[in-house]
């Protein structure tokens, strides 16, 4: 209940308090203490409250006294009877000197006072006459007494009077000195029995305070206890699905210490092919390249990111491309690091096709002009390099345009694809052939001189004369070729080269076709004397 | 409430330095002091030179913690009765009085209980008539505190004269 949770401020009020009553109870029973304590010294004497008693004594005295000389006057008792009087009533009157019989009058008796002084002053002049054994000196004292002590009877009950007065004002003045006594000390104890009842309450309501704060805390504990589970569950659950979707992922993700000797979680398709049974991350495993993998690892800490790097990777069974990127990250206080890559081995397989099909005759397979020309050019650059020889042929189908016309579209087409298969099966395996205009094929012969490229190209010719050409209604056209030879000259350029293997075609084509025509030496060297063979 | 408090007055008087120029005589010694009325009204006078030919005793008496103590020298009481052969008559009560005539009643059993002593020298002095003498009958204050209340204290006579056995 906070209602109850007292503010900081309100407890050190509630503090000050109580050691204020505490204080101020202490102090009220010490004086208590102290004030009974008085009150019992009072009572352990007892009350000397004599007056009244002395004053009435002293009166009897007084008349037997007087009895007494007029007994012995008349014979009746001895001197030394009188003498034991006279000392008697002086020891009464001497309790009456000195002590405050009147103290306590409210207002001053004078002949009161002035009968008391009188027997006191009288008794004691008596007193020093009196002797044992003296009838001269109790003879004197009978006429004393019986003279003056006559007339001080009746005053004497004044002082009665006023004895008792004052007694009865001074036993009620204690009367009054004790209640208000009581009266204190009742109130010092209504004050002890107020204080610890407060301190009491305090006392249960602290209790009652410590007993609802721990019952509070188990409660609380029970709660943390609860919630731990709770935010544990949770945990586990959001640990499962971030685990769903990254397998979910098209991305290959894998999440492993910095050292790699702590994988945190690798994507099924990495776990197949990369993790050895020790459950470690290596990438040197990783990338089918080492060079890659010592790249990607140093750009990696370097920079602390590496963002798509293209990489052959070594696949389950067998290296596919990809693109790999990684972060440095910090788990369970270590550096982590995150990669993930994405599988391009299609793209890469479409790129290639898409090569292919840039540099490929369409019709024929064979490399089309553009891609035969690139290829030529590193050849004859090859070759110059390396000073040795090459040979250039170029191949024209004979009256092409005749099958074209006279059977079709489809039937040409298909020439061409038979002379196409023809000539790669009869060209040797570094050759480059191509398919450089509508019927016009090309030949780069590495390596050869024209000597040994003749056979070649007499085979070449020979092929395709042997080749017939069905036509679909079970006739056959047969197909002849004629062919340019040109040997390459130093220094001299593809273009050049094959200008004059064109040349020899012409030549070919001119001397009646299927056959083979030789290029001579360029016609700026045809001065000099060919060498002769 | 009791007004007879004459042996705590006795004391406040017999201390009172005051008193010192009193020219009253000393009690004589060969004048009966103290008379014993037996049961069968027979009675026995004593002069204080009987009473110092029996044995002492004294007691210590201490008004108050304040005040010096005071040594009372006398006879014992019982002791007193038994040598004069008073116990065949077995009595039940004592009526002791005083020269004032003051009278109080004192049971058999205060005597059995606290033998109390009929005293004639107070510090070792006769104390004359004049200042309360010249006998007192004093109990053991200070050996039974439970005698130390009104009762016991208007039992202490002083000017002792009469005991009667009733």
């Amino acid at each position: 209940m906070p209602a109850l949770m007292l503010s900081r401020s309100q407890k050190n009020l509630a503090l000050s308090v109580l050691v204020l009553i505490v204080v101020t109870m202490l102090g009220l029973l010490t004086a208590a203490l102290l004030l009974a304590g008085q009150q019992a010294n009072q009572l352990a004497a007892p009350n000397l409250h004599g007056e009244l008693w002395r004053a009435y004594q002293t009166t009897r005295e007084m008349e037997l006294t007087l009895k007494a000389a007029r007994q012995y006057q008349q014979g009746e008792i001895s001197g030394d009877d009188l003498v034991v009087r006279v000392q008697v009533l002086r020891s009464s009157t001497r309790r009456l000197q000195n002590s405050k019989i009147f103290s306590a009058l409210p207002l001053p008796r004078p002949r009161a006072d002035e009968a008391l002084a009188r027997i006191i002053s009288l008794s004691s002049a008596w007193n020093k006459q009196a002797h044992f054994a003296d009838e001269q000196a109790a003879k004197r004292l009978a006429i004393q007494i019986n003279r003056d002590m006559a007339p001080l009877i009746e005053p004497m009950h004044e002082v009665m009077i006023a004895s008792n007065i004052s007694l009865a004002n001074k036993l009620d003045h204690d009367r009054q000195l004790l209640y208000k006594s009581f009266r204190y000390i009742g109130w010092a104890l209504i004050g002890l029995l107020i204080g610890s009842t407060l301190l009491v309450a305090r006392l249960i309501y602290n209790y009652r305070q410590a007993r609802q704060l721990s019952n509070r805390l188990s409660e609380l504990n029970h709660t943390l206890e609860d919630r731990v589970a709770m935010r544990t569950l949770e945990l586990s659950e959001e640990q499962r699905v971030l685990n769903q979707i990254l397998q979910a992922s098209p991305s290959d993700v894998a999440f492993f210490s910095a050292d790699g000797d702590e994988v945190y979680f690798i994507s099924e398709g990495l776990q197949s092919s990369l993790l050895s049974p020790s459950s470690t991350f290596e990438y040197a495993q990783f990338f089918a390249d080492p060079a890659d993998a010592e790249r990607f690892h140093a750009n990696l800490i370097n920079d602390n990111q590496v963002d798509d790097l293209e990489a052959l990777l070594r696949g389950p069974s067998a290296p596919y491309y990809a693109v790999i990127s990684g972060r440095v990250l910090e788990h369970k206080g270590r550096p982590a690091h995150l990669i993930w890559c994405y599988d391009i081995s299609m793209r890469k397989q479409m790129e290639e096709s898409l090569l292919a099909l840039a540099n490929t005759d369409a019709l024929t397979g064979l490399d089309n002009r553009h891609s035969f020309w690139r290829k030529g050019e590193a050849l004859l650059h090859y070759t110059r390099r390396t000073e040795q020889h090459c040979v250039a042929l170029m191949l024209d189908i004979d009256h092409f345009k005749q099958i074209n016309d006279k059977y079709g579209h489809q039937a040409g087409d298909l020439a061409l694809q038979k002379v196409a298969s023809e000539l790669q099966l009869g060209v040797r395996e570094n050759d480059i052939l191509g398919r450089i205009g509508g019927e016009e094929f090309v030949v780069l012969l590495p390596h050869i001189s024209t000597e040994q490229a003749m056979p070649i190209a007499e085979r070449l010719r020979s092929n395709i004369e042997a080749l017939h050409l069905p036509l679909g209604n079970g006739q056959y056209h047969s197909l002849t070729l004629s062919i340019g030879l040109a040997s390459m000259l130093t220094h001299e350029s593809l273009d050049q080269l094959l200008n004059r293997a064109d040349i020899a075609l012409y030549e070919a084509k001119a001397a009646g076709r299927n056959r083979i025509s030789i290029c001579p030496a360029p016609a700026l060297k045809q001065t000099q004397p060919l060498p002769v063979d | 409430m009791s007004l007879q408090r004459h042996f705590w007055a006795m004391m406040a008087i017999v201390m009172l330095p005051a008193l010192a120029l009193a020219g009253g005589d000393a009690y004589p010694v060969d004048r009966p002091a103290l008379v014993l009325h037996l049961s069968d009204n027979q009675t026995v006078q004593l002069t204080l030179q009987d009473l110092a030919k029996l044995p002492k005793r004294s007691l210590t008496v201490q008004d108050s913690p304040a005040s010096a103590p005071v040594e009372w020298t006398g006879v014992d009481a019982d002791a007193l009765f038994n040598s004069l052969n008073l116990q065949s008559p077995p009595y039940k009560l004592l009526r002791l009085q005083a020269l004032n005539f003051y009278s109080v009643l004192v049971p058999r059993s205060d005597i059995e209980q606290f033998h109390p002593i009929i005293a004639y020298a107070r510090n070792g002095q006769p104390v004359p008539a004049h200042k309360s003498g010249p006998l007192f009958w004093i109990y053991p204050f200070d050996d039974y505190p439970e005698l130390r209340t009104q009762i016991h204290f208007s039992r202490a006579v002083w000017q002792l004269s009469d005991i009667y056995f009733e």
